[in-house]
């Protein structure tokens, strides 16, 4: 596959409420070579980890809907960090937040293709 | 004879025509009120309109009635049980049965439509005719009513029942032809009027139903006529029978009578019902030339003989008293023309035509009859005496003017004097014979010697055969005699002949009483110790004489009188002339000595006359008693001579001079007579043309009055129109109201200069508008709303007159409202201002907002739904997993999709989760299967993962477990028990799933994905702890999971998100 390798040893951030889905995720990121951090269920716990860890996270895939509670705070977090992440969404483009409507975002469920697509451009 | 009997006429309906004008409504209404329902007649209705005004009568009438109403329209075959309404500027009329419709000419306003209608009803419909007068404030329908009448119709006139005709004129004017069947109120109409139709309907055409077998019809019949024989003495055998059957009937239909026999019997106990019967049989002799022969004889013998040797300055005097409505009197007017045409000199005619009925003069004197009236006028006749106009006929004007109505009573009012002809017909019959025997005399001083009396068919001058001859006896056509003087003058008026003892007679057949000796010997003593006497009206008319009379009166020759100057002897008149006046005039006692009577032997007798006034009280008549006493014995002539001559030498000279003084002054007083008489016949003239003016002025008023009259009439039906309409237009105002009240909807009116007009109480939640704000300009009142661009969008609706639409939003407030201009439009179409309305969106700009936010969430979950089955493909699938597998994990959650969708409150109960999946699998709670914990609501998030889980543990359970089917050692038994605890403030779900009765062998627990699912899905998703293993006889799993902590907080939380 294309993507093999495309993330090998990139440590990658997973937001995703959904065990199954981020199984499926994480299965594919790291067949992609990906270091997977997460997956993490909250936007809590997905802040702790960042305070926590800082620098080692490359990339972060995040849920806009966490149990009800938008990851915004999350992507604020990233974003500050200069960390690239993309959002991936069951929501139309209008259910989000105009302020978080330039980050790359993956509607689901996620064709693998698209999700590397999106995630080319941040492993540069 | 087959085509006779198909083309056989229908049976005729019964038509009522009615008869309303000002106040009309009212009783129509009453009428309707009345009328039972099918009462098999036709009613037409025939008002006062006025030709520029649309009639809504036909509408009115309506409400009235649950008889269907039209306007009538031409060419309509009449039908029972419809009501057909007059409409605006148009005469009706019927043929055949059917209505005609006319245009009144141009300019000309016909104003007795009612009579027009009725007579062409008469004509049509004969005995189906009815008419009916209701309310009115003229005497319009009584000629109608004649005609009917005339032909046999049942007629009736409004009376008053309490609330009575708003103007009675109209029916009074009915009610005085005398020739009304019923007057009542308007509701007793319509039960008498159905009875009347029933009759008809009875009765079989040809045959007199009620009225029995002919033959005993026959009999009865002749009963009658001896009846009214007797009563009225006229005879009435030579009459057709039919006809005679016919009033007959119809007198046994006003008085109710079934049979003929009970009539009869009714007619010998009633003689005011014979007198009834005796009008009906009589009517319809005060038509135009009604008993065309009489009025040919009459003029063949009388007229040429009114005008032989008067000139153009003579006065030919007519009176008509009784004229009614004034027929006979322009037949005879008609006649005098004819004859005055043939004259060169023609002299001045009057004719005096009176009546005591005002308002029949007022027909009388209008002169225009409808055409059914004058059918027995010739077309000569009818050209040269009638303008024909708008379905009437008025009577020229040069007959008119020859005629003279005044209101006068025959018997109350002096008549009138010098008459040449009297022309009565058909008013005797209507009095009775006391009356009558007034009348006649009254006539006959009327009249000049030798003037004529015209009488109707069935009248006679009865006892005063001395003061008429006949000239033409089967007419009635009679001659004042010329040599009777005995009332030459007027018989003194009526009252006071009656009452008083006029004769000896009378006083002798007065009983005595207790005093009777007194008087008698108070009678002797005057008979033979008075001087002879006697008592004398004014006029000098004997009505008593004592005894001893024989030597100062004697008999007159020629015809018999009791003037006491005719009787007296000679040499007794001239002074007893004078004393008589001296009596009378200065009403003393007079005297008048020496005065001398020759008696029968030649002997002279010197007596004195006393003339002494009677005492009498009021109106009774003044008699005076005259007393002739004698003075010394009778004597010869010579002794008298002797006894004179002794003192005659002294006395003739002063005698003579005094005599010469007398002529002389006599002479003066001749001459200032004449002058004085001179003068008086001047200003007589002066008076008659100033009289002619005056008369001519009248007849303008009158016609003027007549035309206000009927706009009056008009404007009194509009006005009950209007008035009905305005009631409805209360109505719809009223419900107009109501609903400004009640709507919820918020409308402004808003006139071309933004002013409000009205607006409904929502508008309040707006503007901050009162009641007061009527008037005021919108743009004064402050918004509640923010609306920007208002003003330019009410001008754009002026602009294009297109409705607009938009929405606007109440600031700071959820509250929206979607703001619709639309124009207001006048009758005429023009824009004449603004209708803004406020509709209240808000619940449905939330819902749509909810929806919104409904779509995106389904959008959602269906993605995050395919994006777990992206997820399980992969695992189960790309793992080399069987497609089975794959399936029943889609079927899961299909379920509980099927579940979420029934869900309220985004709840899913576990209990019914549990069920759900067990029964997916085969098992059900029962022998083997215990299902045991509280209620616990799941919320949606929850319930993918958890059921999932639910289905791999079930899954394992009929695979190796305790739900696997046919293993014949099978004791499985499976519990699944939950609970729920709270720990440190928040709820915990802790499940147990326990299988038992699995061998060792043949058990497992759940591998690979289906563990991970049961253990990691749970912990991640759900936050859970799972123990699942394996224990000593099956599969036991042990879930301890969060709840929320009420569920209706796990929904807010959903909600929030939105």
């Amino acid at each position: 596959m294309a993507q093999n390798g495309l993330l090998s040893g990139r440590r990658v951030l997973v937001v995703e409420d959904d065990f199954l889905i981020a199984e499926a995720l994480c299965a594919s990121l790291e067949f992609a070579g990906a270091v997977v951090v997460g997956p993490l269920g909250s936007v809590s716990d997905a802040i702790r980890l960042l305070r926590q860890d800082d620098p080692a996270i490359d990339i972060a895939v995040l849920d806009v809907d966490l149990h009800g509670e938008k990851s915004y705070a999350v992507a604020d977090v990233l974003a500050e960090r200069g960390v690239p992440f993309l959002f991936t969404t069951g929501y139309n483009v209008d259910a989000v937040d105009v302020a978080y409507r330039d980050y790359p975002r993956c509607e689901k469920p996620l064709s693998e293709r698209a999700l590397f697509a999106a995630l080319q451009p941040m492993t540069g | 004879m087959d085509l006779s009997t198909q083309h056989d006429q229908p049976r005729p309906v019964p038509i009522v025509g009615i008869g309303a004008s000002a106040g009309g409504l009212e009783a129509i209404e009453g009428f309707f009120r009345g009328m039972p329902a099918d009462p098999d007649l036709a009613c037409v209705i025939v008002t006062h309109l006025n030709p520029q005004r649309e009639s809504l009568l036909h509408q009115i009438v309506a409400r009235y009635t649950s008889l269907p109403v039209e306007v009538a329209a031409d060419g309509v075959q009449v039908e029972a049980n419809r009501v057909y309404v007059l409409p605006a500027d148009a005469l009706l009329s019927i043929v055949n049965g059917r209505l005609a419709i006319s245009r009144p000419s141009a300019g000309r306003r016909e104003r007795h439509p009612i009579d027009i209608f009725f007579s062409a009803l008469a004509l049509d419909r004969g005995e189906f005719a009815a008419g009916v007068v209701l309310s009115g404030g003229d005497g319009d329908g009584a000629l109608g009513i004649k005609a009917i009448k005339e032909r046999g119709g049942l007629t009736m006139a409004q009376v008053a029942d309490g609330y009575g005709p708003q103007h009675p004129s109209m029916p009074d004017t009915a009610i005085a032809t005398g020739l009304v069947d019923f007057a009542l109120p308007a509701e007793a109409m319509g039960a008498r009027l159905a009875a009347f139709a029933r009759s008809l309907l009875v009765e079989a055409p040809g045959e007199v139903g009620p009225l029995g077998t002919p033959a005993a019809a026959a009999g009865l019949r002749q009963e009658i006529c001896g009846i009214l024989r007797n009563q009225v003495g006229h005879d009435f055998n030579g009459y057709k029978d039919k006809t005679f059957l016919r009033r007959v009937h119809r007198r046994m239909q006003v008085q109710q009578v079934d049979t003929l026999e009970a009539y009869v019997e009714r007619l010998r106990q009633d003689p005011q019902e014979v007198g009834a019967l005796f009008r009906d049989l009589l009517i319809n002799v005060t038509n135009f030339f009604r008993d065309a022969e009489a009025f040919a004889c009459l003029a063949e013998l009388v007229i040429p003989r009114l005008f032989e040797g008067r000139g153009a300055d003579a006065t030919v005097r007519i009176w008509v008293p009784g004229c009614s409505t004034g027929e006979e009197v322009y037949s005879i007017a008609i006649l005098v023309r004819e004859h005055m045409d043939t004259l060169s000199a023609r002299p001045l005619v009057q004719i005096f035509a009176t009546d005591i009925d005002d308002h029949a003069l007022a027909v009388a004197r209008a002169g225009r009859y409808p055409e059914a009236l004058l059918d027995s006028v010739s077309p000569e006749r009818r050209t040269r005496f009638f303008e024909s106009g708008g379905g009437s006929y008025l009577v020229a004007k040069d007959v008119r003017d020859l005629c003279v109505f005044s209101p006068h009573s025959v018997i109350r009012d002096p008549p009138f004097s010098r008459i040449d002809l009297v022309s009565c017909r058909n008013l005797l019959i209507y009095l009775g014979a006391d009356t009558q025997a007034q009348v006649i005399p009254i006539f006959h001083y009327a009249l000049q010697r030798g003037g004529y009396l015209f009488l109707g068919t069935s009248e006679n001058v009865g006892q005063f055969g001395e003061l008429f001859t006949p000239i033409e006896k089967k007419h009635r056509i009679f001659r004042s005699r010329e040599n009777s003087h005995v009332a030459r003058r007027l018989p003194l008026v009526l009252k006071g002949l009656r009452g008083q003892p006029v004769s000896g007679d009378q006083a002798r057949t007065q009983p005595r009483s207790g005093a009777t000796w007194r008087q008698a010997i108070e009678s002797q003593v005057l008979e033979r110790f008075s001087p002879p006497h006697v008592v004398v009206t004014r006029d000098g008319d004997v009505v008593h004489y004592s005894a001893r009379t024989g030597k100062y009166l004697e008999a007159a020759a020629g015809v018999p009188t009791r003037q006491l100057l005719t009787l007296a002897r000679k040499g007794l008149r001239f002074d007893l002339r004078s004393v008589m006046r001296e009596a009378v005039e200065f009403n003393r006692t007079a005297t008048c000595s020496g005065v001398v009577v020759e008696g029968d032997d030649g002997r002279l007798q010197t007596l004195t006359l006393i003339v002494d006034p009677l005492p009498h009280h009021g109106e009774e008549e003044a008699l005076y008693l005259v007393l002739f006493a004698d003075v010394g014995p009778t004597l010869s002539r010579e002794e008298a001579s002797d006894r004179a001559g002794a003192n005659r030498d002294g006395a003739t000279v002063q005698l003579e001079h005094e005599l010469r003084d007398t002529r002389e002054r006599l002479q003066s007083l001749i001459e200032e007579y004449e002058t004085a008489l001179e003068e008086l016949k001047s200003s007589n003239e002066e008076l008659v043309s100033v009289n002619e003016e005056l008369q001519s002025t009248n007849e303008e008023l009158e016609a003027s009055k007549e035309e206000l009259v009927s706009l009056n009439e008009e404007l009194q039906t509009v006005n009950g129109e209007l008035h009905a309409k305005l009631e409805a237009l209360d109505r719809a105002n009223g419900d107009l109201q109501n609903l400004f009240e009640s709507t919820a909807v918020a409308t402004i009116f808003l006139d071309c200069h933004l002013a409000i007009r009205s607006f409904t109480p929502a508008v309040t939640r707006v503007f901050n508008i009162l009641p007061g704000d009527r008037g005021r300009p919108i743009t004064d009142l402050s918004a509640r709303l923010d609306l920007p661009g208002f003003v330019q969008d009410i001008a754009a609706v002026f602009a294009t007159g297109q409705p607009l639409e938009r929405s606007a939003g109440q600031a700071g407030q959820a509250a929206h409202y979607m703001v619709r201009l639309a124009p207001y439009r006048d009758l005429q179409q023009v824009i004449e201002g603004v209708v803004v309305t406020f509709i209240d969106v808000t619940s449905l700009t939330q819902a749509e907002a909810q929806q919104r936010v409904l779509v995106a969430e389904l959008q959602h979950r269906t993605r995050n739904l395919l994006a777990i089955v992206q997820a399980i493909a992969h695992r189960t699938l790309g793992r080399g997993g069987s497609l089975e597998s794959f399936t029943a994990r889609l079927s899961a959650l299909g379920r509980v999709q099927g579940l979420i969708s029934h869900a309220t409150d985004e709840q899913v109960d576990l209990a019914e989760l549990v069920r759900l999946e067990l029964q997916a699998h085969g098992a059900a709670e029962g022998r083997n299967v215990a299902i045991d914990g509280p209620p616990v609501a799941l919320t949606v998030e929850r319930v993918q993962t958890f059921a999932l889980a639910l289905h791999e543990l079930a899954t394992n359970a009929v695979k190796h477990g305790a739900l696997r089917a046919g293993a014949p050692d099978s004791v499985g038994r499976l519990d699944i028990a939950w609970t729920v605890e709270t720990i440190d403030g928040s709820r915990r779900l802790l499940l147990d799933w326990r299988e038992s009765g699995v061998s060792i062998e043949t058990g497992e627990t759940p591998r690979g994905y289906g563990r991970e699912l049961i253990e990691r899905a749970l912990t991640f998703t759900l936050k859970a702890q799972t123990r699942l293993e394996f224990g000593s006889d099956g599969v036991t799993c042990h879930i301890e999971m969060p709840l929320a902590m009420r569920p209706s907080e796990d929904a807010s939380v959903t909600g929030a998100q939105q």
